[in-house]
């Protein structure tokens, strides 16, 4: 459902060290922290690694961002099989990986382990042999395992799959142009992709941000531009130290974040690969919140830091409004059905424009299971899915405007939310306003609607329903 | 010799496009004759399709038509089309259930440009909505009856304030439709003008896309009523003696099938012009005797390929202008790329496109101050040669194309780039990122899709498709390159070649079993008749009607529905697992299989173009079977591939059948200019087709590993696009 409905994967192209070379993202989030699942597996098994192997992780103080997004990874040898050439790998976000609560996007767990399974550099298929055994009992086992590890084989027999043909159409340019050829190239649009930031480098200037979240935690960022060598440090000292929460983001997250959004800053299609970091240099401190060691719970970090970081980000360069800094994950289940959903609110204003009512934005972009799919899928049934008019934050711009969502169910079902922005308002840029906070709550049988805040689970009975309004990005400028 | 083909009388075949109107006519003797008008003119006549009808008739401009001498006028055009892309469709109301007026505008909430900084969504086509009072569940159970008298009091309100066009899209009436009907009723009684409801314009799962399919209808049918009226009106007006007497008019439909005037609604009309394209490439690369065809149609601002392995392909799902629409349409995919796309250079890595210079200020060389485009890096490398190209540029409309001015702007071009590369070889760089582009699209429909392309032969028509087309066969692998006597107007040609086409379709979304089958076997019958019906009241013969039904297919837990053919659970099963293994690479023999629709087609075949008709020397052609070698204008030379070439420049009109050059050449057509690029022999067939054939192998590549502002283009995209072949893969897997 995840992969195919939601399109909650992306595939990408490595050459010889890992370094990405190309990328179908489809959300952002994946692009810029993907190399890491590659640069661990070289690291790990480096020598070992034989024509027809395949391997997996999500460990995300190794190489991953949070358990349910499983990353498989394939080398990809030369003619004579003995020298990897490229790799090619593809991230799925499983729909249940185990941990606290079905669908694994539990708002409880205060470690790593209590988020599900963790895998961290498996061995997946052995010279063209699936090693079905080996993996069933990896995510039926640990304290909390994968509650239908069917469903999750064949989606890894889906990236599998994605990876030979990836697999099979780099060797189709090899045949065509040569493998020196190829490898160059693979270097040269990364040199392209560096100059194109460079570019960039050389226009902005200097900025600073620090954005704060309902946990009381802040994200803090320093840009700091030399124009004469065409660079740039961001530097996120100032950030709140790790929690005890899983708002913790592995450094990956943060560093897909500001590959993002210099990419947007760019404003120009250029390729999206390794090269565009080269002139950046991301400082993160150790044991923060945006560099969390063993055993932090981390499944928020992915989905919502890593909006409060784009947020920082954009707010540091003067660039973009305020987003709803959340993107309002919603899961729910029983033993026989998980479903997990992310809800949108509107786009950012900026300079010059209004921001968009309802549509995903910055780190992800999900797609909502059509309605009907839902309720003919899941016994549930969409009582309101509708935009909050006139919610978005004031200014001269205005941000776009939020969305309500109820959601009624017909069996008894648990049910858990993990979003931000709750209490504390998305912040209003260069003098504009800010936005308005988001809630959740539950209508319970008697008719009662009971508030449960920004992260929370709870059992609703048959005739009850969670209603949920997203938050609202702040207004650009004075208005 | 052809004799009394079509009843003596005259035949029309029409593609009204944006720019141009092609014009294919049957003379009452059984030649074709070809004109292109622009679609627009008014100083010299109110519409082009009858303005050419006139001009073929040698009737003045304005006359009434003699339509007694009309025995049919088949048309695709783009009326609705445009007022889609123009948001100009009639003000429409949106009835839809209650708590859902915003679904249709969040739709699925994604974002089509993900690193978009100002985030742009499509404009919603209705004015109004109105939130029924109702629910029914997914099973059927009702919830809520319809509140009639408040629906009454909203969609009376909504008319009175001047809006005739309602759509009704109500939760789960895909299947159960009973609170759409009664809905529907209200709003006849009301009077509103057009009423599209959900469940019949498209009655599958998705109220998103069936939502959208729903409004566009109700947007577009009214704009397109009147524009066919008009048509239809003035070809079967009062002057028709009899009704028997008056001719027939039908419009092509997305789906490939023509439909009578009176039943061609908005949810049809969109891709009109690209579905006679793909009829048009289909049919003459059958008659041509290859089996395996990609259509290529290359024109000024994009480009449409499609596939054809013996069927038409046709999607439900499709995404125009914002708009999701959930009706069959031929499979096309079209790309950004065309003889006007624009080129630009960075300072580093070169691009063409997706701008384009459009037809105003068009081309550089078209002598209005336009930008570098493909066109003009063919008239750089002598390609398109001025002298066999019609002068009708300047302000007078009497200029050859302007060739200083292109090759100044390459020098200057090769200048700025300043690694000592000639303008030339500027131009041919060019050339080969907009071939790489659209190679790149063809394996979209081919490879992608795991069809082997290098089987394939490359029908190739289009303004500008001829100047491409053996460079686009060697880029994928394909050694035949077909080029129809009548590949300048071939969508036209097209219309008159496609088969009568009504269609029914019906989700259902149950597990393959014997309840099931029962419910396919009955909805066959009674889709079946339904279609049927409609063609007989288009006036098709009862006995030329061929039905076929379709069983979409897809193993549980994917979204990827294939279409069988209706018949035993066996037999579907293995024609299931035959195009899955196809398609993807592998079965999953041990998942459950589901049926997701029924589809039902009823088609009629028109006999009077069962004859191959002979193609009149109007169009600079001569029938026979002359085998002497053809007649030598000149010589030219081009560039092309990081070489100069001598090459004979030849008259279309000149080639007769039999007749065979050897590339490097020029054949210079009516309405196109086809580069045979070296390596490359044409052959003319029996029934005039230049037929070309790669007769010396390709030689491979020899490429350094310096980086080139050319090919880092050509490699960047080359390698996203194996990312998303990989993530299409991932999508289709089944788990």
């Amino acid at each position: 459902m995840n992969i195919k409905e939601r399109l909650d994967f992306s595939c990408a192209v490595f050459d010889a060290n890992g370094a990405l070379v190309a990328n179908a993202p489809h959300l952002p989030v994946h692009l810029g922290s993907m190399d890491r699942s590659v640069e661990t597996i070289i690291r790990a098994r480096s020598g070992e690694m034989r024509p027809g192997d395949a391997y997996m992780l999500n460990a995300p103080y190794n190489g991953g961002t949070h358990l349910p997004d499983i990353t498989v990874i394939t080398p990809v040898f030369d003619e004579t099989g003995t020298r990897v050439v490229f790799y090619v790998a593809s991230r799925g976000h499983h729909e249940d990986i185990g941990g606290l609560t079905p669908g694994s996007m539990t708002p409880r767990a205060t470690t790593i382990e209590e988020e599900g399974v963790l895998i961290d550099n498996f061995h997946l298929v052995d010279r063209g042999r699936f090693l079905e055994n080996e993996t069933r009992a990896l995510l039926s086992g640990g304290k909390y395992p994968a509650r239908r590890p069917d469903k999750n084989i064949a989606d890894l027999k889906a990236q599998i799959a994605a990876n030979a043909k990836g697999e099979a159409e780099l060797r189709r340019m090899v045949k065509h142009f040569g493998l020196d050829v190829v490898s160059a190239y693979m270097r040269h649009v990364q040199d392209n992709a560096e100059e194109a930031v460079r570019r960039l480098l050389a226009k902005l200037d200097d900025g600073h941000y620090r954005v704060e979240t309902d946990q009381g935690t802040a994200v803090e960022v320093r840009i700091t531009v030399d124009r004469e060598n065409r660079s740039a440090k961001v530097d996120f000292n100032g950030t709140s130290a790790q929690q005890p929460n899983n708002f913790n983001a592995p450094e990956p997250v943060t560093r897909a974040a500001v590959l993002y959004t210099f990419r947007v800053m760019v404003d120009e299609p250029i390729p999206m690969n390794a090269g565009c970091l080269k002139p950046i240099e991301i400082t993160i401190p150790e044991g923060s919140m945006l560099r969390p060691t063993y055993p932090a719970a981390v499944v928020a970090g992915n989905v919502e830091t890593s909006q409060i970081v784009t947020n920082a980000l954009f707010g540091a360069l003067n660039a973009l409004g305020s987003s709803q800094g959340t993107m309002n994950n919603l899961t729910f289940g029983n033993d026989r059905v998980q479903y997990y959903e992310t809800l949108c609110s509107g786009a950012p204003a900026g300079p010059g424009f209004d921001g968009a009512a309802a549509v995903h934005v910055h780190m992800t972009n999900t797609r909502l299971t059509d309605p009907e799919i839902l309720e003919l899928r899941y016994p549930v049934l969409l009582e309101e899915f509708s935009i909050r008019r006139g919610s978005g934050g004031k200014g001269q711009w205005h941000s776009g405007d939020g969305t309500r969502r109820v959601i009624r169910f017909l069996e008894r079902m648990h049910c858990a939310i993990l979003s931000g922005y709750r209490t504390v308002h998305p912040f209003g840029l260069n003098g504009g306003g800010p936005g308005e906070t988001g809630s959740n709550a539950v209508r319970r049988g008697d008719g009662s609607v009971e508030d449960i805040g920004g992260c929370a689970e709870t059992l609703l009975e048959p005739g009850e329903a969670i209603i949920i309004s997203t938050p609202t990005g702040g207004g650009f400028g004075t208005p | 010799m052809a004799g009394q083909i079509g009843g003596g009388k005259w035949h029309f075949f029409i593609d009204r496009g944006g720019t141009f109107t092609d014009v294919v006519a049957r003379s009452p003797d059984g030649n074709l004759k070809a004109l292109k008008l622009l679609s627009e003119n008014p100083e010299a006549y109110e519409d082009a399709a009858l303005e050419a009808i006139r001009r073929f008739l040698d009737v003045a401009s304005g006359a009434p038509l003699p339509t007694q001498r009309i025995g049919a006028v088949k048309m695709g055009t783009t009326v609705a089309t445009n007022a889609l892309l123009e948001r100009k469709g009639d003000a429409t109301a949106l009835v839809i259930t209650r708590g859902l007026a915003d679904q249709l505008e969040i739709g699925t909430q994604a974002r089509p440009d993900i690193f978009a900084r100002q985030i742009v969504k499509p404009e919603m086509l209705y004015c109004r909505v109105v939130e029924a009072d109702e629910r029914v569940r997914a099973d059927g159970a009702v919830e809520r009856p319809l509140d009639i008298a408040a629906l009454r009091h909203s969609l009376a309100q909504a008319n009175a304030d001047g809006i005739d066009s309602v759509a009704i899209v109500l939760m789960h009436a895909y299947a159960h439709p009973a609170h759409e009907q009664q809905a529907a009723a209200l709003a006849r009684e009301i009077g509103f003008g057009q009423v599209s409801v959900s469940h019949e314009i498209a009655p599958l799962i998705k109220i998103v896309p069936r939502g959208d399919t729903t409004v566009a209808d109700a947007y577009l049918s009214p704009v397109l009523r009147r524009y066919v009226d008009r048509v239809a009106g003035a070809l079967t007006g009062e002057n028709a003696d009899a009704l028997n007497d008056a001719p027939r008019v039908l419009f092509m439909a997305s789906s490939g099938g023509l439909k009578a005037a009176e039943t061609f609604r908005g949810r049809d009309a969109i891709l009109s012009g690209p579905a006679g394209g793909v009829v048009g490439m289909a049919e003459t690369g059958r008659r041509a005797s290859f089996e395996k065809l990609i259509g290529f149609d290359m024109g000024g601002t994009s480009t449409d390929v499609a596939h054809f392995a013996g069927d038409y392909e046709r999607t439900f799902e499709t995404q125009i202008a914002g708009v999701r629409l959930s009706v069959p349409m031929l499979r096309v995919h079209t790309v950004a790329a065309g003889g006007g796309s624009i080129i630009t250079f960075d300072g580093m890595r070169f691009r063409v496109g997706p701008e384009s210079a459009g037809a105003n200020p068009g081309p550089k060389c078209y002598r209005r101050g336009g930008p570098l485009t493909v066109t003009d890096a063919n008239v750089m490398l002598g390609k398109l040669n001025p002298q066999f190209f019609p002068a009708i540029f300047g302000p007078d409309s009497d200029q050859p194309l302007e060739t200083d001015a292109v090759r100044t702007a390459f020098s200057e071009l090769a200048h700025e780039v300043g690694d000592g590369r000639s303008a030339e070889e500027i131009a041919d760089g060019a050339i080969r990122i907009a071939v790489e582009n659209m190679a790149n699209a063809i394996k979209k429909i081919s490879v992608e899709r795991g069809y082997d392309v290098t089987e394939y032969a490359l029908n190739c028509f289009g303004s500008a498709g001829g100047q491409h087309a053996c460079l686009i066969a060697d880029t994928l692998g394909i050694d035949t390159v077909l080029i129809h006597p009548l590949s300048g107007l071939l969508s036209a040609y097209g219309m008159g070649l496609a088969p009568q086409r009504a269609s029914r379709e019906q989700s259902i979304e149950a597990p393959l079993n014997s309840e099931t089958m029962h419910r396919l076997e009955t909805l066959a019958y009674e889709l079946g008749s339904a279609a049927t019906e409609e063609l007989l009241d288009e006036g098709v013969e009862h006995d030329a009607i061929v039905i076929e039904s379709f069983v979409h297919l897809r193993y549980q837990g994917t979204d990827t529905a294939l279409a069988v053919p209706l018949s035993e659970p066996g037999f579907m099963l293995r024609d299931f697992e035959a195009i899955h293994r196809q398609r993807f690479g592998f079965v999953s023999p041990e998942k459950p299989i589901f049926v997701a629709a029924i589809e039902v087609a009823a088609t009629g075949t028109d006999e009077t173009m069962a004859v191959a008709p002979s193609v009149s020397g109007d169009i600079g052609l001569k029938p026979g079977t002359d085998r002497r070698a053809p007649q030598l204008r000149e010589t030219t030379r081009f560039y092309s591939r990081a070489q100069w070439h001598d090459a004979p420049v030849y008259m279309r009109g000149d080639l007769a059948p039999g007749h065979t050059i050897d590339g490097p050449a020029l054949v210079i057509e009516p309405n196109q200019t086809v580069v045979v690029e070296a390596g490359w022999s044409p052959w003319v067939s029996g029934d005039n087709d230049i037929v070309l054939t790669r007769i010396e192998p390709r030689r491979r590549e020899m490429l350094s590993d310096k980086a080139d502002p050319i090919l880092l283009e050509v490699f960047n995209n080359l390698f996203m696009a194996i990312a998303e072949q990989m993530g299409v893969s991932a999508t289709v897997t089944p788990r």
